[in-house]
């Protein structure tokens, strides 16, 4: 069922166009990353889709309901980048959403004191939120709309000014809000690795517009110890050699050009050989892109130079060889 | 035509330490004229200021929550009438209260509930405009936060007055100040009564008349050193709030 229907919105900031996006699908239960550098317009997009600003032009349709719905944003919960903390105890910042809900005093205190605990910050229940630091604010944040369980949450950049330990809580915490199939999930991030550590479905946002992915050859693979490296099945029988540090479930990626074609196979260092059938040759951006079949399609990036000198062509078969530490692993 | 006028410094001077002294004199030995004018300036302000500050905190609520056709214009003539001269709410007010006024019939005027109703007018406006400026200029933070936090619009309005309290009681403070050292409205609607509706400015103007400059004064250091009594009472409050 979709959720949100975005069609044709564009955010204007003093004339100055900061969002354009001609059309946007996001599905109940999924979880989905909008990635990009700073000022793409990741928090706009954010906010417009916690219904918290209005587009200035089309129009976002949620669920069944149109817009705009009474209590709509009962639904939503948001962790902001640089979020407000309540000028109150930690307790009473945490506990805001709920005494909003009129939930009563007892089960709140039932309800936040797990999340508090598993956070760090029962011993900060009586701080005044305003004098915590950076990373304490934000995992008030986390706390506050953990509590509330709506089914679709917002996140963005929830891991910025966390320490190294609590950003693996945090992302432990945002793990269970995957597995969660009633939960929509939508978070942004400018790290590309946490990106594809969650999902390989992943909204790469530039300029204020939703681009194509800017990595090729990517994979969500079970990586396993192999004799020193590690090695994943892409798909039956084809097996790729990668570096990490720990066996794990992670996406991994491979830069079409750091992939050798060749039309015998070379005795190299490289561990990941394989034969393969160019499927199709298509020019891009200077270079020629060869899609080549190893049991599933993968980019290579070839210098035209390259191209002319090997005569390739479509239904060839020629040898892909990359090493092991050409593969990206996001874990 | 020049005239050559010859300040004396001295005299001045003289009638400043003079004043200074009989004030402190009038204030520790507890007279009991000074102490009943100032009980009158003191809870006829309150009464009005409190008032008023509700009535300045539900016209926020209004015009912060509502997108109504005519709210800037709202807000213009908020800010207009912090203008108003004392004198005018004093002549307005009395053609209200008099008896051929159409509420003449409460017997109001000359009453501290007079006074009370003249202040309201002056302060009301005042609080509003303030506390309208403070919340248009807080941290959109607040807002979206309570928002995304689930509030209803009346819970998010609550929440940023919450947050901003203390600008919104500096806010107070000021009508306070402006209602407390007003003379128009207390002399026109309260009639300066001895015992009865008499204040500090309405006692000032009223000795001055007589000639009793050192007691006038004395006075109006009464009524500044009282303002920074609450002032000074405000700032503690704002240590402890944070």
């Amino acid at each position: 069922m979709n959720l949100y229907e975005i069609k044709n919105i564009k955010k204007y900031y003093c004339d100055t166009l900061v969002l354009d996006i001609p059309s946007l699908t996001i599905e109940q239960g999924k979880f989905y990353i909008i990635y990009g550098p700073n000022g793409a317009g990741k928090t706009t997009l954010l906010n417009l889709l916690g219904f918290l600003d209005k587009p200035s032009e089309g129009e976002i349709n949620f669920g069944n309901y149109g817009f705009p719905v009474d209590n709509l944003n009962r639904k939503i919960t948001s962790v902001m980048q640089t979020p407000y903390i309540f000028k109150t105890t930690v307790f009473n910042n945490i506990s805001q959403g709920l005494i909003f809900r009129s939930v009563d005093k007892k089960k709140i205190v039932q309800i936040i004191k797990p999340v508090m605990e598993r956070l760090g910050l029962w011993e900060l229940r009586n701080k005044n939120g305003s004098v915590l630091s950076a990373g304490e604010k934000k995992k008030v944040a986390i706390a506050r709309s953990m509590v509330l369980d709506t089914d679709i949450i917002l996140l963005d950049e929830p891991t910025a000014n966390l320490d190294k330990g609590y950003i693996n809580i945090a992302e432990d915490i945002i793990y269970s809000m995957i597995n969660d199939i009633n939960k929509t999930v939508i978070m942004t991030t400018h790290d590309l690795n946490q990106a594809y550590k969650f999902t390989s479905d992943i909204m790469y946002l530039v300029n204020g517009r939703i681009e194509p992915n800017p990595l090729w050859n990517v994979f969500f693979v079970n990586l396993t110890d192999c004799g020193g490296v590690k090695a994943a099945e892409l798909t039956n029988g084809v097996k790729i050699y990668a570096v990490a540090e720990k066996p794990c479930r992670a996406t991994v990626s491979i830069d079409p050009s750091d992939i050798i074609i060749s039309r015998q196979n070379i005795y190299s260092s490289a561990l990941n050989s394989f034969k393969s059938r160019i499927v199709s040759i298509a020019e891009l951006k200077g270079l020629i892109d060869l899609v080549v079949d190893i049991g599933i399609p993968l980019h290579v990036f070839i210098t035209k130079k390259s191209f002319f000198d090997m005569r390739l062509n479509i239904d060839e078969e020629v040898f892909v060889i990359f090493k092991a530490s050409a593969v990206k692993v996001y874990q | 035509m020049a005239y050559l006028v010859q300040i004396d410094y001295t005299k001045i001077m003289s009638y400043f330490f003079d004043s200074l002294g009989k004030a402190f004199f009038l204030i520790f030995t507890l007279d009991g004229n000074i102490l009943q004018i100032s009980w009158t300036s003191l809870w006829i302000t309150g009464t009005s200021v409190l008032i008023a500050a509700i009535f300045s905190m539900s016209l926020v609520f209004i015009i912060s929550i509502n997108q109504f056709k005519g709210r800037q214009i709202l807000i213009t003539i908020i800010n207009t009438l912090t203008a108003l001269p004392t004198v005018v709410i004093g002549l307005v007010v009395y053609s209200m209260l008099c008896r051929k006024g159409f509420l003449g019939g409460f017997n109001f005027l000359y009453t501290p509930y007079a006074m009370i109703i003249g202040q309201i007018i002056l302060a009301t406006p005042i609080i509003t405009a303030l506390v309208l400026s403070v919340m248009e200029n807080a941290d959109k933070k607040i807002y979206i936060t309570a928002i995304a936090l689930g509030a209803t619009k009346f819970q998010s309005i609550s929440t940023l007055a919450k947050e901003l309290h203390i600008m919104i009681l500096s806010a107070v403070i000021v009508g306070f100040g402006r209602v407390f050292s007003e003379v128009g409205i207390s002399m026109m609607l309260g009639g300066n009564i001895k015992n009865y509706t008499r204040n500090i400015t309405t006692a000032i103007a009223f000795e001055t008349t007589k000639g009793e400059f050192i007691l006038g004064l004395a006075l109006g250091l009464i009524l500044i050193i009282i303002a920074l009594g609450i002032n000074l009472l405000f700032q503690v409050f704002v240590k402890k709030s944070q």
